[in-house]
C-alpha cells in the first residue's frame, strides 16, 4: 500500500475530528475519500473485501470464462492502449490473453476473428477510451417513467 | 447522414403502432423509432431482418433494453444466441447484458412509421444490450437509451414547437451548429 504523509493542516483537521472518519476531496477530480485511523480501517477491511468479492462474483456469474478472460486482458491493456492518442475511439479485439488487433471499425476485427476460427465464447471487443468501470462490471441503470406519473389531485 | 428526418411525436396519445397484427399503444410525448437487432458478427446489413418500434428514451442511461419475448417475436432473435457480456442493475433487479448489433432505420421525412428506402445505421454498443429475464412480461416497448446515441457520436435535435425529432451522424452541420451556439 502506498503511504502518503499528512500535511500540518490535515493533521490538525484530523485531531479536531477526535478520531472520527474525515472526508477528503481531490479538487482536481472532485473524488471524495475518507481518512480512517488504521485500527478502524482494519475493522472494516475484511467486511469491504468480502463485499467486493461477492459483488465481483455476482457480476461475472453468467459470463463465459473465455469472454471474461478476454475482457480482463483488454482491461489490463487499456491504460497502455490509451497512451497512444491515435488509438482513442478505435476497437481492440482480444482472444483470451492475446491482442488480435485494433481497428477503427469493429467489423474488421470480427472478420479477423472469424478468419482465425476463434471459438464464439473466447473473445471480446472493447472500445479504446477512458472508462471507469471494467467491461464485466454491473452497470447501474436508471429508467425514468415520466409518462407514468399520475395527475394529482385526481380529476373528479 | 440523416437518420431521423422530421420524425413526428405527439403531445396527445399518438396513433398506435401496427406490428405483425398487434396494435401497440403509444403514449403522449413518446418518441417512436424503428430498429432491428441481429447477432453481432462480421456480416453487413441483411434486408430480411425484421424491424420493430422502440421508445427513444433520453432519460435512460443505458444503451438498449428489451424483453425476451420482444426479442424473439419482433426481432426474430433467440436470446441464447447473443453472447453474455455482463449485467445491469435497474430498480434493484439484475439483468444480463448481451452483445448484439442494433440497427436504427431512417424514416421517410415527416413520417413516424414509414421507413426511408435506405440501409439502417448500425449502432456500435461496446457494453451490449440489456435483456430482461424470461419471467418479466413486457410492460413497455424496448428502450433506446442515451448511451447508444452518445457511444455513436450521434446528433439529436428535438423541436418542441413543431414536435419533430432529428437524428444524424456528425458532419459539417454539427460543426456549424456548435459554432453558431
Amino acid at each position: 500500500m502506498i503511504q502518503i504523509e499528512l500535511t500540518n493542516a490535515q493533521r490538525q483537521a484530523l485531531q479536531a475530528e477526535n478520531g472520527k472518519p474525515t472526508e477528503v476531496v481531490d479538487p482536481a477530480t472532485q473524488q471524495h475519500y475518507v481518512l480512517l485511523a488504521w485500527e478502524q480501517y482494519e475493522r472494516v477491511r475484511a467486511m469491504l473485501e468480502s463485499a467486493e468479492e461477492s459483488e465481483y462474483q455476482e457480476a461475472i456469474a453468467g459470463i463465459p470464462p473465455g469472454i471474461l478472460r478476454s475482457q480482463q486482458a483488454f482491461w489490463r491493456a487499456l491504460p497502455e492502449l490509451l497512451r497512444n492518442k491515435r488509438n482513442h475511439g478505435r476497437w481492440a479485439a482480444y482472444h483470451l490473453d492475446e491482442l488480435v488487433g485494433t481497428a477503427r471499425d469493429d467489423l474488421e476485427l470480427r472478420r479477423e476473428i472469424k478468419r482465425r476460427g476463434v471459438p464464439r465464447d473466447d473473445y471480446y471487443l472493447g472500445r479504446i477510451e477512458p472508462d471507469a468501470e471494467p467491461p464485466w462490471a454491473t452497470i447501474e441503470v436508471e429508467r425514468l417513467h415520466a409518462c407514468d406519473i399520475e395527475e394529482w389531485p385526481p380529476e373528479s | 447522414m440523416k437518420i431521423l428526418d422530421r420524425l413526428p411525436y405527439s403531445i396527445n396519445p399518438a396513433p398506435p403502432v401496427a406490428l405483425r397484427g398487434q396494435s401497440i399503444r403509444v403514449k403522449a410525448h413518446q418518441i417512436i423509432v424503428w430498429v432491428s437487432i441481429s447477432v453481432a458478427d462480421a456480416s453487413e446489413w441483411d434486408a430480411r431482418t425484421p424491424a420493430f418500434p422502440v421508445i427513444l428514451d433520453t432519460g435512460n442511461n443505458f444503451t438498449f433494453s428489451i424483453f425476451p419475448s420482444q426479442l424473439i417475436q419482433w426481432a426474430g432473435v433467440q436470446p441464447q444466441l447473443l453472447r453474455e457480456l455482463g449485467r445491469i442493475r435497474e430498480g434493484g433487479k439484475v439483468y444480463t447484458r448481451h452483445e448484439a448489433d442494433v440497427w436504427i432505420h431512417p424514416n421517410a421525412p415527416g413520417h413516424r412509421d414509414r421507413r426511408a428506402d435506405r440501409e439502417p445505421l448500425r449502432l456500435r454498443l461496446a457494453r451490449g444490450v440489456a435483456v430482461y429475464p424470461d419471467t418479466a412480461s413486457p410492460s413497455h416497448l424496448p428502450l433506446l437509451g442515451l448511451q447508444a446515441l452518445t457511444e455513436n457520436n450521434l446528433h439529436l435535435t428535438i423541436d418542441g414547437q413543431r414536435r419533430l425529432v432529428g437524428l444524424r451522424t456528425a458532419d459539417w452541420r454539427t460543426t456549424l451548429v456548435r459554432w453558431l451556439s
